[in-house]
C-alpha cells in the first residue's frame, strides 16, 4: 500500500465512516420484498448477541414495517406485534416454527464459487414462500429472494457473504402471512482463492455514497512496471466486493488468461455477461453468460471475431467490434439470442475517405434511449455514435473531421476510453486531458473524466463536468482504460484503468468510495489493471436466471 | 532434447483459443479434483484439461478412464516470462510454474530460467493476420535453470509438460528457439515461436512489449497439470 494521493488521510477517515455506515444499514436484506418485519427483528437481535441474528431468530411477532421494527420487539418472543407503520404485514411464527415445514437442512460451501453458501432442504410442509435469512458477525440480517415453497427439494444460495466467514442460516416458510423460521444453521464460506487481487478501501462514507452495498468489477493480477509492458498478460478477475472491499464473489478461469474485462448485468435476465478472448488473436473468443452461482445459469456464446468490448440490448442482442481479428473491415456487429449475426456499421467504409483512420475501438456500449451505439477509437481521438437500426453514423465526437464543436473549445478527447451516454443524455468518457497525450510521462492531474451536454441542434458538445484537472481532484493517471458510469443517487463512479484505482465520487467532486488494487512497492502510478465496474444493491438480482 | 523444443513455452498452440469455453473449463477442474483425492475415477486426464481440447462443453462428471494420475493436487502450468529486447538483443528470464489451488493460488513449483540471444532467429517470422513482418526475431537459449519454489516437492511430482523434476530441468537446459514478437494495432501482440515440427512460425499467446523502453513480459497458461503425491 502506497501512501501518495492522500491514502494515509483516507484510511484514517475509513474506521469512522465505516462505523457509521455499519449501523446506519439496518434492514439489509438481498431483495425487497416482504421480509422486512422479520429482518428488523433479527437485525436487532444481532446487534445484541453481536452474532448472526442468533437472539432475532427467537424473535417474533414483529409486524412488517418499511420503516423497521423497534429493537425492543425482537425480545418479545412469540407474540404478535403491534409496531409498524406501513407496508404489508407479516407476523412472525414461534421461535424454530419453521422446523414444522422443512426436514433435511444442508448448508455447503459452492465448489465454483467459495463464498457462498449452498443451502438445500425438503419441504415436507407446503408453504406460499421461502427464503433464507442469514447474516455474520457485523453484518445485519441479510435475506434471498422468495420462491414458492412447495413441497419436496429445495435449493437456495447465500450471497453477499466474504471467505472464510462464519454465517448463520435460517429458512423462512411464510404461510397465511406468518413467517416460520427454521432454527439456526451455520456453515463457513471458503477462503478466497490466494491467488486473487485484493483491493484496498480506503474511505466510504456512507452517508453520501450511492446506497449500493456492493461493488462488481474486473481486475487483472498485472505485474510491476512502469510501461504497458505488464497489462493484458496476467490473469483477469471478477469480484464482487462489499464496501469494506471483502470479497464476497469471484469468477476466474483458472486454465487460461484470457482477457474478461467488461463485465456488465445482463438486460434480457437476471446474470451476468463478460467477454472472454485471448489478446493474442487465437482462439474464437466468448461472451460468458452466468449467474453468480454459476450453476442456475452458464452458457459460453461463440462470438467469432470479437476484438474487444462488448454490450447488450434488452433483447439479449450482443454488439460487438471486429477490428483486431478482421482488421480492415472493422465492423459492428449484433449477434442475436439465436446467433444470428448482422453488420450494424463499418468503420473502414465509414471512414474511408480519411487517411490512416484506425479503426480500433476501445469502447461498444448500447444507449437503450436512443438506440444508439457508441465506438471509441482511441487512436483518432474520437468516439462514433451509431443508430442500432439503420447503421447510420449520427455523430462523432472528438478529432474527426466533422464532430461536433467542444465548447469552450479548444479541447479534445486522448487515448479517451468508456465513452457512454448517461441516463441523462449526457456523454461521459474518461480521457487523458488535452495537452497531454498517451505517451506523456505520468504525473498528476494529466488525466480527467469528462461529462459533456450534447447540444444536436448546434452540434456541440458542452462541458458540463471535469473530474481530475484541478488540484482538488484525484491525482491518479490512466496509462489506459479508464471509465466513468453515472450511479442512481447522481454519483459518478470513475476507475482510472492501468492506475488500479477506484472512485465514487459525489457531484460535487467529493470523494465517498475509494478502492485501489495495488501493486506492491510499484510506481504508484501503475496498479493492478481495473477494468468496468458497476454497483449494485440486490446480488440476487445477478443470480435469478438466464435470458427471459 | 528431441521433445523439449516443441513442449517449452512455447507451449505452442494448443494453450490459445483452448480456453473459449469456461463452461467446459470450470467443471473439468471440479471433476480433476475428485478424481484426484480419491484416486479412483482419474478423470483429470479428460476433464481436468478441457482447456487444451479447444473447446465444446464439458460435461464436468469426468470418468473413464482418464490417466488415473497418482497426483493428488490440480493446478495449472505454464510459463511467464520477462526480458529486455531489442532488435539485437534479448536478454532475461522465463519460469515455468505450476499454480496451486486449482489454478487460482499463488505458485507452488517455479522453475527460473535465464533466457539469451544467441543468435539469429529462423527467417520468416510475420504476423499470422496481417502478414506484417515481425518486430523482432532472436534464436535465444533457455539456461541456468534454478529451483525459486517447490513447495511439498510439486515440481518433482507433476505430469506438467515439459516435466520440471530434475531430470525435466536438465533436459531443458540449453534448449534453443526462434522467438519473434508480432506487433498490432489494439491489443492483438503475439508471442512467435518457429515450430520445428511444423517448420513455420506460429503465435504462442499474448505478449507486451514496449519498444520504447524494451520491456517484455508475457505469462502463458498452458492449462490444468496435476500434481504432488
Amino acid at each position: 500500500m502506497t501512501t501518495r494521493f492522500g491514502f494515509a488521510l483516507a484510511a484514517a477517515e475509513l474506521g469512522l465512516v465505516l462505523v457509521a455506515g455499519c449501523t446506519s444499514s439496518s434492514g439489509d436484506h438481498g431483495n425487497d420484498t416482504s421480509v422486512a418485519g422479520a429482518l428488523t427483528g433479527a437485525s436487532a437481535g444481532a446487534s445484541v448477541s453481536g452474532g448472526v441474528g442468533v437472539v432475532g431468530a427467537g424473535s417474533a411477532g414483529m409486524p412488517s414495517s418499511p420503516t423497521g421494527g423497534s429493537p425492543a420487539g425482537a425480545s418479545n418472543g412469540g407474540s404478535a406485534g403491534a409496531g409498524g407503520s406501513a407496508g404489508a404485514v407479516s407476523v412472525v411464527g414461534g421461535a424454530g416454527s419453521g422446523e414444522q415445514f422443512v426436514s433435511g437442512v444442508t448448508v455447503t460451501v459452492s465448489k465454483l464459487v467459495s463464498t457462498i453458501l449452498i443451502v438445500t432442504w425438503t419441504q415436507t410442509k407446503a408453504a406460499d414462500q421461502t427464503w433464507l435469512e442469514f447474516g455474520f458477525a457485523g453484518s445485519s440480517v441479510m435475506a434471498s429472494r422468495p420462491q414458492a415453497g412447495a413441497l419436496g427439494a429445495h435449493r437456495d444460495v447465500v450471497l453477499g457473504v466474504p471467505g472464510s466467514t462464519a454465517t448463520t442460516v435460517r429458512v423462512v416458510s411464510k404461510l397465511a402471512g406468518v413467517e416460520n423460521k427454521t432454527n439456526d444453521y451455520s456453515g463457513t464460506t471458503g477462503a478466497v482463492p490466494s491467488g486473487m487481487p485484493k483491493p484496498t478501501v480506503s474511505m466510504y462514507d456512507a452517508t453520501l455514497a450511492s446506497p449500493d452495498r456492493w461493488l462488481l468489477g474486473a481486475v487483472e493480477n498485472s505485474g510491476t512496471c512502469t510501461d504497458d509492458s505488464c497489462y493484458f498478460n496476467g490473469k483477469w478477475w471478477l469480484y464482487v466486493i462489499d464496501r469494506q472491499g471483502r470479497v464476497v464473489w469471484y469468477y476466474a478461469d483458472a486454465a487460461s488468461n484470457d482477457v474478461s474485462s467488461f463485465p456488465r448485468a445482463a438486460r434480457d435476465g437476471e446474470y451476468l455477461f463478460v467477454e472472454k478472448r485471448a489478446f493474442s488473436t487465437s482462439g474464437t473468443p466468448s461472451v460468458l453468460k452466468f449467474t453468480l452461482d454459476r450453476e442456475t445459469y452458464n452458457q459460453a456464446v461463440q462470438v467469432p471475431l470479437l476484438s474487444d468490448a462488448v454490450d447488450m440490448t434488452d433483447d439479449g442482442g450482443l454488439l460487438y467490434d471486429t477490428e483486431e481479428r478482421d482488421r480492415g473491415n472493422a465492423e459492428l456487429r449484433e449477434m442475436d439470442r439465436q446467433g444470428k449475426v448482422r453488420t450494424i456499421w463499418n468503420c473502414d467504409d465509414a471512414f474511408a475517405s480519411v487517411p490512416n483512420f484506425l479503426c480500433y475501438s476501445n469502447t461498444v456500449t448500447w444507449d437503450k434511449a436512443s438506440d444508439s451505439v457508441l465506438l471509441s477509437f482511441p487512436e483518432m481521438d474520437t468516439v462514433a455514435q451509431i443508430d442500432r437500426k439503420t447503421g447510420a453514423l449520427m455523430a462523432t465526437y472528438g478529432a474527426a473531421a466533422g464532430s461536433y464543436a467542444f465548447s469552450p473549445a479548444p479541447w479534445s478527447f486522448v487515448w479517451q476510453h468508456y465513452a457512454n451516454i448517461t441516463p441523462q443524455g449526457t456523454l461521459l468518457v474518461s480521457s487523458h486531458l488535452p495537452k497531454f497525450t498517451k505517451d506523456s510521462p505520468a504525473g498528476p492531474h494529466q488525466h480527467a473524466f469528462e461529462e459533456f451536454e450534447i447540444d444536436r441542434a448546434n452540434k456541440r458538445l458542452v462541458q458540463k463536468w471535469v473530474y481530475g484537472d484541478a488540484e482538488a481532484d484525484g491525482a491518479e493517471w490512466a496509462l489506459s482504460r479508464g471509465m466513468a458510469l453515472k450511479l442512481g443517487n447522481g454519483n459518478l463512479l470513475v476507475n482510472y484503468g492501468t492506475g488500479g484505482v477506484i472512485r465514487e465520487l459525489t457531484p460535487d467532486k467529493k470523494t465517498v468510495f475509494l478502492v485501489k488494487f495495488d501493486v506492491s512497492g510499484a510506481n504508484d502510478y501503475f496498479g493492478k489493471l481495473v477494468g468496468h465496474n458497476f454497483t449494485l444493491d440486490d446480488l440476487y438480482a445477478l443470480n435469478g436466471g438466464g435470458p427471459k | 532434447m528431441t521433445w523439449t523444443i516443441a513442449a517449452v513455452l512455447l507451449l505452442s498452440v494448443i494453450s490459445i483459443g483452448c480456453s473459449d469455453d469456461s463452461s467446459a473449463t470450470k467443471p473439468g477442474a471440479s471433476g480433476s479434483d475428485s478424481g484426484g483425492n480419491s484416486g479412483s475415477a482419474g478423470t483429470a486426464g479428460s476433464g481436468g484439461k478441457p482447456a487444451t481440447s479447444g473447446g465444446g462443453q464439458g460435461t464436468g462428471t469426468g470418468g473413464g478412464a482418464g490417466s488415473a494420475t497418482t497426483f493428488v493436487n490440480t493446478g495449472t502450468c505454464g510459463e511467464r516470462g520477462k526480458a529486455n529486447v531489442t532488435a539485437t538483443a534479448y536478454d532475461g528470464t522465463a519460469e515455468l510454474y505450476i499454480i496451486g489451488e486449482g489454478g487460482l493460488g499463488m505458485d507452488v513449483c517455479t522453475i527460473r530460467y535465464d533466457v539469451a540471444r544467441v543468435g539469429a532467429g529462423q527467417d520468416g517470422c510475420k504476423d499470422p493476420l496481417s502478414g506484417a513482418a515481425c518486430a523482432w526475431s532472436h534464436l535465444v537459449e533457455y539456461s541456468n535453470p534454478t529451483v525459486v519454489l517447490n513447495l511439498d516437492g510439486a515440481c518433482d511430482a507433476s505430469d506438467g509438460v515439459p516435466p520440471l523434476d530434475a531430470a525435466g530441468r536438465a533436459e531443458l537446459d540449453g534448449t534453443r528457439i526462434s522467438r519473434g514478437f508480432s506487433a498490432a494495432a489494439g491489443h492483438g501482440d503475439s508471442l512467435m515461436k518457429y515450430d520445428d515440427t511444423m517448420q513455420k512460425w506460429i503465435a504462442v499467446g499474448r505478449v507486451s512489449w514496449s519498444e520504447a523502453s524494451g520491456n517484455l513480459e508475457y505469462d502463458i497458461s498452458s492449462g490444468f497439470c496435476n500434481y504432488g503425491r
